[in-house]
């Protein structure tokens, strides 16, 4: 984080609280982001772990300008979200930063086809080089995400595998030439098989392409698998941040750790024990108390890392 | 373990009528579980894996049909049972859990009345007797028992997925089929959640078909483990060896989709 290069994307004491009014008894205040500071550098990815109702997910809407925070900054290549008025300025914003939702099923128009999805964005943003045609343009799109364009361009979503339509997900945020894609569960609702070919795919665009990725997931091994660094999130909050091998191999926060301990893995036999089956889960519930108390503030460790005392 | 075969499945066929003729979802398959072992069935989307639970169930409605095979339970032939003896019979020996306890359980119920309906329709007994039983399940679960008066909405996912299961131990079975039981929750509640399934079987002692995409979450509790791909049972074996010395390509194909911790890292 003491890197001398600016940061392609800055956060600073971002602060968002969401306002519940209830049909009957009080209104309830939500914190989902309290004091959120991170940066991320060009061409890097950075996870947001954390559990449901973490604000790994407000996070990543607010860097998308989706909403207005409550108080803080973020900026994105030293434009600050959420200034944008012109449509120019507008179309400009776009072009830093796209998001692909969770659910591929109900994140394209299920009324158009491939096509309409990536000609838009091409268009839109003039994307289609002098000497370069549409065509040109879109067959090269597809072939970024690994798709047959002949097979794919005429195809509605509904005719499309869950993958394929992550993939053309990915390609839409492409065809825009989305320097910062924020990523939120893009796995969670595929099947494990594969999940891993839609995560090397992102990983050969940031590698290859300079692409940087904030992911948003719940599953350590996969966030370990793609970015450089984590931030563990609770309750709003960052609770631990450092890079992502030593978050998994060594985590601090006892949130971290519990995050980690849950994490399936064909080593660890769950024991059946009827006394004892309710133990994981008084555990859990203590660590989750104890983190939403604390107050403490992140401090640095010896290896660099950021912890929440 | 001794070989007593409480489910035991030859030749399962189960087909979807299309317009373009049969579809095959299920092609002869032969699948048992013993007394009190948690089998798993693994499979991605589509392969056939929660046909065969509702086939076990008999809750296949057209256009599937069983068009092939038999179903033992305990002795029984479960394909041979009419409506009456099959309402009779569901819940009480086999029970079934879905993947999503927000669609499993009626919104406009409170819990106590889902509990109330199955246990009113299947014994007979009054709301009072219904009222003692649904609180010891919820405590069995580890929900306050007052929770029972609420709707399902005003539960939290891990919790609603708890009732879900107390709702099928009601009749106290002995087979228990969960479909994707913890999918839809996060890993600390899905990692929760599991831990009190195991504890439960342990207590009472039922089978469970266990079915899942996730290879890893069945190896943490499962006895045997079945690869399904393509409407066929491709392999069977003990936990250890499909983790440990997988036979057929899939299985591997299946274990290699999973990144984890100790996969070298191309950006490090």
């Amino acid at each position: 984080m003491l890197d001398q290069a600016r940061p392609f994307l800055k956060l600073e004491g971002v602060h968002k609280t969401y306002t519940l009014k209830t049909t009957f008894g009080p209104t309830k205040e939500v914190k989902a982001l309290q004091d959120v500071s991170f940066s991320l550098k060009r061409g890097e990815a950075l996870a947001l772990v954390g559990e449901s109702g973490s604000g790994k997910s407000t996070c990543g809407r607010a860097i998308a300008g989706m909403f207005k925070i409550d108080g803080g900054n973020i900026e994105i290549d030293g434009h600050q979200v959420g200034t944008a008025r012109t449509s120019k300025e507008k179309r400009e914003t776009a072009k830093r930063v796209q998001m692909v939702f969770q659910d591929p099923f109900a994140s394209l128009n299920p009324t158009h086809t491939v096509r309409h999805h990536l000609e838009r964005p091409l268009k839109l943003h003039n994307r289609i080089p002098a000497g370069s045609t549409l065509a040109d343009e879109l067959e090269k799109t597809l072939r970024d995400v690994e798709l047959d364009p002949a097979a794919t361009l005429e195809k509605y979503p509904h005719e499309l595998s869950g993958g394929q339509r992550q993939r053309i997900n990915l390609a839409r945020a492409l065809a825009v030439g989305a320097e910062l894609i924020i990523a939120d569960e893009p796995t969670s609702m595929l099947d494990v098989s594969i999940r891993r070919s839609i995560l090397n795919l992102m990983k050969r665009l940031k590698d290859e392409r300079g692409i940087t990725f904030l992911y948003i997931t719940h599953d350590l091994a996969t966030a370990h698998y793609l970015t450089e660094n984590t931030a563990v999130m609770f309750g709003g909050r960052i609770v631990e941040f450092g890079p992502s091998d030593q978050i998994v191999h060594d985590p601090q926060h006892a949130y971290s750790k519990l995050l980690l301990s849950s994490v399936p893995s064909a080593k660890t036999r769950i024991e059946a024990d009827f006394e004892h089956a309710k133990d994981f889960s008084n555990f859990a519930d203590k660590v989750r108390q104890q983190t939403a108390a604390s107050t403490a503030p992140l401090e640095a460790t010896k290896d660099g890392r950021l912890v929440r005392g | 373990m001794s070989e007593d075969r409480f489910l035991d499945v030859k030749g399962l066929e189960v087909d979807y009528m299309t317009l373009d003729g049969p579809f095959r979802a299920v092609k002869t398959v032969d699948l048992h579980i013993n007394r009190g072992e948690v089998l798993g069935l693994a499979g991605e989307s589509g392969c056939g894996k929660s046909t065969i639970a509702y086939a076990l169930m008999r809750l296949h409605r057209p256009p599937a049909f069983i068009s092939g095979g038999s179903i033992t339970v305990d002795g029984e032939d479960v394909l041979a049972f009419d409506d009456e003896t099959l309402n009779q019979w569901r819940w009480n020996k086999v029970s079934l859990v879905f993947q999503s306890a927000m669609n499993a359980l009626n919104p406009v119920l409170t819990i106590f009345e889902q509990f109330r309906d199955v246990y009113h329709r299947h014994t007979g007994k009054s709301t009072k007797e219904a009222r003692a039983r649904a609180e010891e399940l919820m405590r069995l679960v580890g929900i306050d028992p007052v929770r029972l008066d609420d709707y399902p909405h005003q539960l939290s996912g891990g919790m609603r997925q708890r009732v879900v299961l107390a709702n099928a131990l009601i009749l106290e079975p002995e087979l228990i089929i969960m479909d994707e039981p913890t999918t839809a929750l996060d890993v600390v509640v899905q990692r929760e959640i599991l831990q009190e399934i195991a504890g439960l079987q342990a207590k009472f002692g039922f089978s469970i078909l266990f079915i899942t995409h996730d290879l890893a979450l069945m190896a943490q509790f499962a006895d045997r483990i079945a690869i399904m791909l393509e409407g066929n049972i491709v392999e069977v074996n003990k936990t250890d060896e499909i983790v440990n010395n997988p036979q057929h390509d899939y299985t591997k194909k299946l274990w290699d989709a999973m990144p984890s911790f100790d996969d070298a890292k191309g950006v490090a």
